[in-house]
């Protein structure tokens, strides 16, 4: 055996088991990495160069009873610069900065000023651009004269009849998601559902086209069609506005409705604030975009007496000719060690004998006084929740209130409650809960569900919401009756100059106190009147309130805008009109 | 007495050049297909974005008609442009008349397809055109 033989022997072995012992370490990285750490790898790859995208649906839009919009959602263009791109070429990028601000008429050191270099996500320049400033800036960027600016469509809030009925409307924030009104309490319909594509990106992060799948198609938000008419809407907005003026008042409401479905119709508050998208909150105005005829209870006065009086009615304890002594004033015995509660007439007057029907017109709270203690507490706080009071009416806006009043299981609860509450006195309730109160009234006994809502119209179909019966509260002998009676309240001689020519109407006024922590603010009141047209078969419910006015009686503040809104109703409902009625 | 025969020469058979025709042509094929298929796709979505764009387009349009035909916007021109004013007393006359429908205020969806505009309807026919002209020159069949 040559010398040196077995040294390369084992060289050979050497390099033998080296490139074994490489072998084996490159063998068991790749097991580590195609088995062990497999999904992570997989992972890391996938998020590398697949996409998801997101595909907004287009909000629905809402529309008045007749179908015309009032808020609808469109695609405007938004431009914006990205930073990183216009950086990448400093000369063509301060070219592309100025000519951008020549075309949108601002300062190239208002855009400079948004351009941060290490910033690779677009910076909103401008939104909302009209139509042919868009399509030059379009233009411009196919060209190439834009680097570094993008432009591309985004959602905007749009309502063609400006800023009609906000409160009931509501709008949406910046995340398009309904806040307040409608928009918030049918933002699940009105959204829809957000769809998804998935795609890969190449190396430079540039889109494979063919690699494009939808794997979730966009729901479209539903289109909603209120009970709401536009020019009702329209003019009680006038009127309120005309009316708070004239009175000097703090604001007020007109609400109107129509009996037999308990559809509104027109729903105007003062004050308020005017939508916009985006939405504009100005300091200390939060309060103002609540739909305060249903989140705020107020005292109703005089109103309440229909209720006291139709229940009474229905009962048989009185008719329209019972007769009262009213001397004006009236004393109840409270607990021992109380001092007795006096009950005096608004006026402070005695009318002395008078009937049910005069109990209404002279507006007597002696004569309710005899009324509710006919009735009893049962049967009088039966008939209240009977009517709907001290419950949400289940209208379909947001923040509801049920009213508040005290019964006779309650601690607190006093016989002066009785009396008082049965004319609208101690008891708060919604301006909605009142006049769905006097509708029934008008629906011959039957109590509606207000609504605003008519149909639903999405892409599964149209649904429609139908009128809903609550409960039947009085017989429609006893609705009649009262109706007469409310006739004679309109038609007497100190309303005379407040009568819509042609028709009959049935109608109370009500003038009650502002309440505070401290007891009752002197010279300060809500005046409202309720009425419904024409009284022999109504074909609308109207209250109309009226806070803080100069004058401070319903029946001369809101009477006359009564007269002035009633006549509209009549002209463009056309509501046969009689030359013979009064 | 030997036969000598001439060694054949194998030469690669027409198949085989067919077989490694198409394999040499099979990758550029591939490869026209997906240049072809990629470039269509990237038309179809500039078409798509076109289209979103025209349908965006429209629907502003349909806003700023309902814009041209809101309560406040006719109250505005009345009272600016027109001078008209309240009218203190409203006369309302009765009459038995239907009632005109009114036009579908409703605006298209998203995606919804436009109608088509109605042909206007076409005038007299040049033989009652000549007919009319006739009779008003007082010649009457």
């Amino acid at each position: 055996m040559p010398a040196g033989s077995g040294s390369f022997r084992t060289r050979i072995i050497l390099l033998g088991a080296l490139f074994m012992g490489c072998a084996a370490l490159l063998s068991y990285r790749l097991y580590v990495f195609q088995w062990v750490e497999r999904e992570q790898y997989r992972e890391k790859a996938t998020r590398n160069h697949q996409r998801t995208i997101s595909v907004l649906p287009q909000r629905g839009s809402i529309f008045d009873a007749n179908g015309n919009p009032l808020a609808v959602s469109v695609q405007l263009d938004a431009v914006s610069v990205t930073g990183k791109d216009i950086a990448k070429d400093p000369l063509k990028g301060s070219q592309s900065v100025q000519r951008l601000a020549g075309m949108l008429g601002i300062q190239p050191q208002d855009i400079q000023g948004l351009v941060d270099p290490n910033r690779e996500d677009p910076v909103l320049v401008r939104d909302q651009l009209p139509a042919a400033l868009s399509d030059q800036i379009r233009y411009a960027i196919d060209d190439g004269a834009l680097p570094g600016v993008s432009i591309d469509p985004r959602p905007v809030r749009q309502y063609p009849e400006g800023s009609i009925a906000p409160q009931l409307l509501g709008w949406i924030g910046r995340d398009r998601k309904g806040l307040a009104g409608l928009e918030f309490s049918f933002d699940e319909e009105l959204r829809g559902e957000p769809g998804t594509i998935e795609t890969e990106a190449d190396t430079t992060d540039k889109e494979i086209i063919l690699a494009r799948r939808i794997v979730k198609v966009p729901r479209e938000g539903s289109d909603i069609v209120l009970t709401l008419d536009r020019y009702v809407q329209r003019m009680l907005e006038r009127e309120l506005a005309e009316a708070v003026r004239a009175n000097k008042a703090s604001g007020g409401q007109i609400l109107v409705m129509e009996p037999s479905t308990g559809a509104i119709l027109g729903m105007a508050s003062l004050p308020t604030y005017t939508v916009s998208d985006p939405m504009q909150i100005r300091e200390g105005e939060e309060m103002l975009h609540k739909a305060v005829s249903i989140t705020n209870q107020y005292e109703p006065g005089s109103v309440m007496k229909l209720v006291t009086m139709a229940s009474a009615i229905e009962m048989g304890l009185v008719t329209p000719s019972t007769m009262v002594n009213d001397t004006g004033i009236v004393t109840f015995k409270n607990a021992p060690g109380q001092p007795d509660t006096t009950i005096k007439n608004w006026d402070l007057r005695a009318n002395g004998t008078i009937s049910m029907t005069e109990v209404l017109v002279r507006s007597s709270n002696v004569g309710t006084a005899f009324v509710a203690q006919k009735l009893g507490k049962e049967n009088l706080y039966r008939y209240l929740h009977q009517f709907g009071f001290g419950e949400v009416t289940g209208v379909q806006l947001p923040g509801e209130v049920p009213g508040t009043m005290r019964v006779p299981s309650d601690r607190d609860w006093t016989i002066v409650d009785q009396v008082t509450n049965a004319y609208g006195q101690g008891i708060a309730v919604t301006p909605i809960q009142m006049l769905n109160a006097v509708a029934a009234i008008g629906n011959d006994g039957v109590l509606m569900r207000p609504t605003i809502v008519k149909q639903i119209d999405g892409p599964d179909g149209v649904r429609r919401i139908e009128p809903q019966e609550i409960r039947r509260v009085i017989s429609p002998e006893t609705a009649r009756t009262l109706r007469e009676m409310m006739v004679t309240v309109i038609d007497q001689p100190a309303l005379i100059q407040q009568r819509i020519p042609g028709i009959r109407v049935a109608g109370k006024t009500g003038t009650a106190d502002f309440p505070t922590n401290l007891g009752y603010t002197t010279g300060k009141t809500f005046a409202s009147i309720v009425a419904l047209l024409p009284a022999e078969k109504p074909r609308l419910a109207i209250l109309i309130r009226l806070d803080a006015p100069e004058a401070i009686y319903g029946g001369t503040v809101a009477a006359p805008v009564l007269k002035r809104v009633g006549s509209e109703l009549v002209a463009y409902y056309r509501i046969p009109t009689n030359a013979n009625a009064r | 007495m030997r036969i000598l025969t001439t060694p054949r020469v194998r030469r690669p058979s027409r198949v085989l050049l067919l077989v490694l025709l198409l394999l040499a042509l099979a990758p550029p094929a591939y490869l026209l297909q997906t240049g072809g298929a990629l470039t269509t796709g990237y038309e179809i979505q500039k078409l798509e974005r076109e289209r979103t764009t025209w349908i965006n387009r429209n629907q502003q349009l349909e806003v700023e008609i309902a814009r041209a035909r809101s309560l406040i916007w006719v109250e505005h021109e009345a009272v600016h442009r027109l001078g008209m004013q309240r009218p203190n007393q409203h006369i309302a006359v009765r009459m038995e008349a239907p009632v005109p429908s009114q036009p579908e205020p409703r605006l298209l969806r998203r995606g919804a397809e436009p109608t088509m505009a109605a042909p206007i309807e076409e005038g007299p026919r040049w033989l009652d055109a000549l007919g009319a002209f006739f009779a008003s020159l007082g010649w009457s069949s």
